[in-house]
């Protein structure tokens, strides 16, 4: 895997998170959906800074599709949190990834800021952390 | 592949500086990153040390605090991992920087505060030394190391 492959992959995950955040957030409860809203925010935010550095490495941004399968019903506040987590801990893998393939400071940092805001809110959607985000077994791809 | 380049070229330099500044004896291929991997794990000792001096100085927070403990021991072992077996120089050994329960706030709640700033510092030093990293694997063990001590920050806040 090259650093632009790990990019790549890095800018689809935040195209499936973002959707992903669509369907989160209309289902928990409204205490929580600014949480959701402000998650949403920061992978929105991070498909520039990606494109920017994918496009340097004479690379085609990937394109986000138009819907993507959940890997399981999101209905209520429960699976939502679920899903949430599920997506941060599969991001947090792909950016370790980009930490580990890319020599530039700029790219590290980018990556291992990300990196840290996906353990963070794992932590915020599921109260609790391990100890090698990113490193150790995230659950299965979607 | 570009990983193997940059770490061959990473050593060749230092390793041309040795012989011509030695005797030529055989000079063991410097470590740029040495210091970053010694200062990370004595980091983490003082971590541990002041998860510990706080569960003693408040063990109404024990229990709760067993697991960050045992995360940031975890992150100690990772960062031994990453220190050469052969180079066992004082560096490696526990530092006197110790936290006492002396250390710790008498109250519960700014006790916890201060191990989130505590933790929000550590994640900060962390990442800066994965951004400037020469190994490239070490790079991703501090960016996940910085990654838990952003979670533990929010868990922390938790407690509170």
């Amino acid at each position: 895997m090259s650093a632009l492959d790990a990019l790549q992959a890095a800018l689809a995950g935040e195209h499936a998170c973002i959707y992903g955040y669509g369907v989160v957030g209309g289902n928990l409860p409204d205490e929580q959906v600014d949480a959701a809203r402000e998650a949403l925010q920061t992978h929105r935010s991070r498909r520039t800074p990606l494109a920017e550095q994918i496009r340097l490495r004479n690379g085609e941004p990937v394109a986000a599709f138009p819907a993507y399968e959940l890997p399981f019903p999101v209905e209520d506040a429960g699976s939502a949190r679920e899903l949430a987590a599920l997506l941060e801990q599969r991001l947090a893998t792909i950016y370790a990834d980009v930490v580990a393939l890319s020599n530039l400071g700029g790219v590290r940092r980018l990556a291992t800021t990300a990196l840290a805001e996906s353990a963070q809110l794992t932590a915020r959607w599921t109260g609790d952390i391990t100890a090698m985000p990113g490193i150790d077994p995230a659950p299965q791809p979607l | 592949m570009t990983r193997r380049a940059a770490l061959l070229a990473a050593v060749a330099v230092p390793l041309s500086a040795c012989s011509a500044g030695t005797t030529g004896s055989e000079a063991a291929p410097a470590d740029p990153d040495r210091l970053v991997r010694e200062l990370a794990a004595e980091a983490e000792r003082v971590m541990i040390s002041r998860y510990r001096a706080t569960a003693e100085a408040h063990p109404d927070l024990e229990a709760e605090l067993a697991a960050f403990i045992a995360r940031h021991e975890r992150h100690l072992d990772a960062m031994l991992a990453t220190i050469a077996p052969t180079a066992d120089e004082p560096g490696t050994e526990p530092g006197a920087s110790e936290v006492t329960p002396d250390d710790v706030p008498v109250s519960r709640a700014d006790a916890i505060t201060a191990l989130r700033e505590a933790e929000t510092e550590h994640a900060a030093a962390r990442i800066d030394d994965s951004v400037t990293s020469y190994d490239y694997e070490l790079a991703r063990v501090l960016a996940s190391v910085a990654a838990c001590e952003s979670a533990h920050e929010y868990l922390l806040g938790e407690i509170a």
